[in-house]
């Protein structure tokens, strides 16, 4: 796959302060997470793709643009949902989303169709008459998500975007958010410091801490490998079980309280073991995949680079 | 209406050109703008002063009107240079008007409701987002500055035989540079105090105070120090002295023409430095 964000050596400096450091890599997700604690560098680092900081060192390219030689076509590319409160006072939310549109190079008539659009999509489309200042926290979010996709960008900068909301609104975002990723025409990039967000919505993920790349993980390959790995206990039949399960190509490993961990090979699935375990009388008790999770690879970043 | 729901389809057509983009912001200012009553009044009212111009230069050439109404010496001054300079010198107190109404509201809202880093985000440099919001207010100054002073103008030298506009052709190019002047000053002020304050009312007020209190301030340097250099502070007279110097006014400013155009342009270059500092999509604490 082609990289779509490449990261070369890029470092910001902020008055005297270094927040990103020597930043490298490629990631080539359809959705890509930057994750970190808080000042970890996410923010600085999208803000810096959008050209409001210019590189102290090193440069970056996002689908295949320098951020520095080609700033503005980088922002004709790019939708941005800033992570604070940002709306234009004393207009409503479709032409909130409709003067965004056009700034963004839309003709006037187009502009204002897709603001309805994108307002009725991120389920505002009721209120898209109503001035902003009105709008609840919940629905200012979803009004930027919707200035954000309505000119039709190719990748998406979402920042924090579940930041204050309640439950049901962070499901509703992050439910709009998978929509736009699977709906395959624009790709994203979510900065965010939770680890549920991240794992919901994104394929790959680049960690910061302290301004510098903690870890790069491809999350599908980390799905992919977790389903090889599972975990069993089994009860009765002849004993031979691990045996059996050695004798279709599984490695087996003695795991805690009876239970063993089985990596299983190509073309080995979880009917498989049913099925091998019918036909020597064994109960599969408990089968489970291992999880690898979002939260185990941060925590080993963090500590692997502390 | 029926609205479809795709919104995740990329934009295949042209883009609009920039300069078609630079006049997005103005064209939404302006609405939000006329929906106060005061702008629309102001801004209305300004044009009685070029509109009663616009009536006098046609009765002074159409006698049989003129008979009928109660003038028996006609017109009794000339349409010249210092009638244009004193139909200018009216049009900057509505001017300034607007510029109180609609000003402060240009930039500080964006700063307060953090909507700079949106229009940044987008293909519009921050000159661009500054030359936008400029234009907000350039556009209705214009409107009642040199546009209507240039119709009068030309009914003027239309109604005329040629050597009117053979001996006063120079009163056009001063109208228009006098009035660029005081459209770019008002502008960059207002916008720059919009910036500092990054509140309406008191970027009103200030606007306001930055006539009146320096003004006062140099008369009180001038009466302690008897000195006649603190008149330069008082902008309202500088402005006097530089529409003398394109119109002949003979305004009693006391003021060298040269002191008037540094004070006007000092404060001038004060408020774009002021704008270039403060308006960034973030300001970085050092």
């Amino acid at each position: 796959m082609t990289a779509f964000l490449e990261l070369d050596g890029l470092s910001v400096r902020l008055g005297r302060r270094e927040v990103l450091r020597d930043l490298r890599g490629s990631l080539a997700g359809r959705s890509i997470g930057l994750l970190g604690p808080n000042g970890a560098g996410k923010t600085t680092l999208l803000h810096t793709l959008l050209g409001f900081f210019p590189p102290s060192a090193g440069t970056a390219r996002l689908a295949g643009l320098d951020i520095v030689k080609e700033s503005r076509e980088v922002r004709r590319a790019v939708g941005y949902m800033p992570e604070n409160d940002a709306f234009v006072a004393g207009i409503s939310g479709v032409r909130y989303v409709a003067m965004f549109a056009e700034l963004s190079g839309l003709p006037r008539a187009e502009a204002l169709e897709r603001a309805h659009e994108a307002l009725f999509a991120v389920g505002l489309g009721e209120v898209r008459y109503r001035k902003l200042e009105t709008y609840s926290l919940g629905m200012k979010q979803l009004a930027k998500l919707a200035q954000a996709i309505a000119h039709g960008p190719r990748v998406l900068f979402l920042d924090e975007p579940t930041n204050g909301l309640d439950p049901p609104g962070r499901q509703r975002m992050l439910r709009l958010i998978r929509e736009i990723r699977e709906a395959g025409e624009i790709r994203i990039i979510l900065s965010s410091h939770l680890l549920h967000d991240v794992e919901e919505c994104c394929d790959q993920v680049l960690i910061l801490r302290e301004g510098r790349v903690a870890a790069l993980c491809d999350l599908e390959e980390e799905r992919r490998a977790n389903r090889r790995l599972v975990e069993l206990e089994a009860a009765g039949g002849d004993g031979d079980f691990a045996e059996a399960l050695a004798g279709i190509g599984c490695t087996v490993a003695p795991g805690i309280r009876r239970r063993v961990k089985v990596v299983l090979p190509e073309g080995i699935g979880p009917r498989d073991l049913y099925r091998l375990a019918g036909e020597r009388g064994v109960q599969l008790r408990h089968l489970s995949y291992q999880r690898d999770s979002l939260e185990e690879i941060f925590l080993r970043a963090m500590e692997s680079e502390s | 209406m029926t609205v479809r729901t795709r919104p995740f389809r990329p934009f295949t057509g042209t883009p609009t050109s920039p300069a078609a983009r630079l006049f997005v912001l103005p064209r939404y200012a302006w609405r939000e703008a006329f929906r106060a009553k005061a702008v629309t009044g102001v801004f209305t009212a300004a044009f009685l002063g070029p509109v009663g111009a616009l009536v006098v230069v046609w009765l002074k050439h159409n006698l049989a009107a003129l008979a009928r109404l109660p003038l028996p010496t006609g017109i009794p001054f000339p349409i010249d240079a210092k009638f244009f300079g004193l139909l200018l010198l009216g049009q900057t107190y509505f001017a300034f008007a607007l510029t109180l109404f609609v000003g402060p509201s240009l930039v500080s809202p964006d700063l307060v409701n953090g909507a700079l880093p949106l229009y940044l985000s987008r293909p519009l440099s921050r000159w661009q987002y500054v030359a936008g919001k400029l234009l907000v207010l350039a556009v209705l100054l214009s409107a009642i500055t040199w546009v209507p002073l240039l119709l009068v103008f030309l009914l003027e030298a239309s109604l005329s035989d040629g050597s009117w506009l053979l001996a006063n052709a120079g009163i056009a190019g001063s109208v228009v540079a006098a009035s660029l002047l005081l459209v770019l000053f008002l502008s960059l002020v207002s916008m720059a105090l919009s910036a500092w304050v990054r509140n309406r009312a008191v970027a009103r007020a200030l606007l306001f105070a930055v006539v009146v209190v320096p003004a006062a301030f140099g008369r009180a340097l001038n009466g302690i120090l008897g000195v006649e250099w603190g008149r330069l502070l008082d902008l309202g007279a500088a402005w006097g002295r530089v529409l003398d110097g394109f119109f002949g006014l003979a305004i009693p400013t006391g003021l060298p023409l040269g002191g008037a155009w540094a004070s006007l342009l000092v404060v001038s270059a004060l408020s774009l430095l002021l704008i270039h500092r403060k308006l960034r999509a973030f300001e970085v604490v050092r």
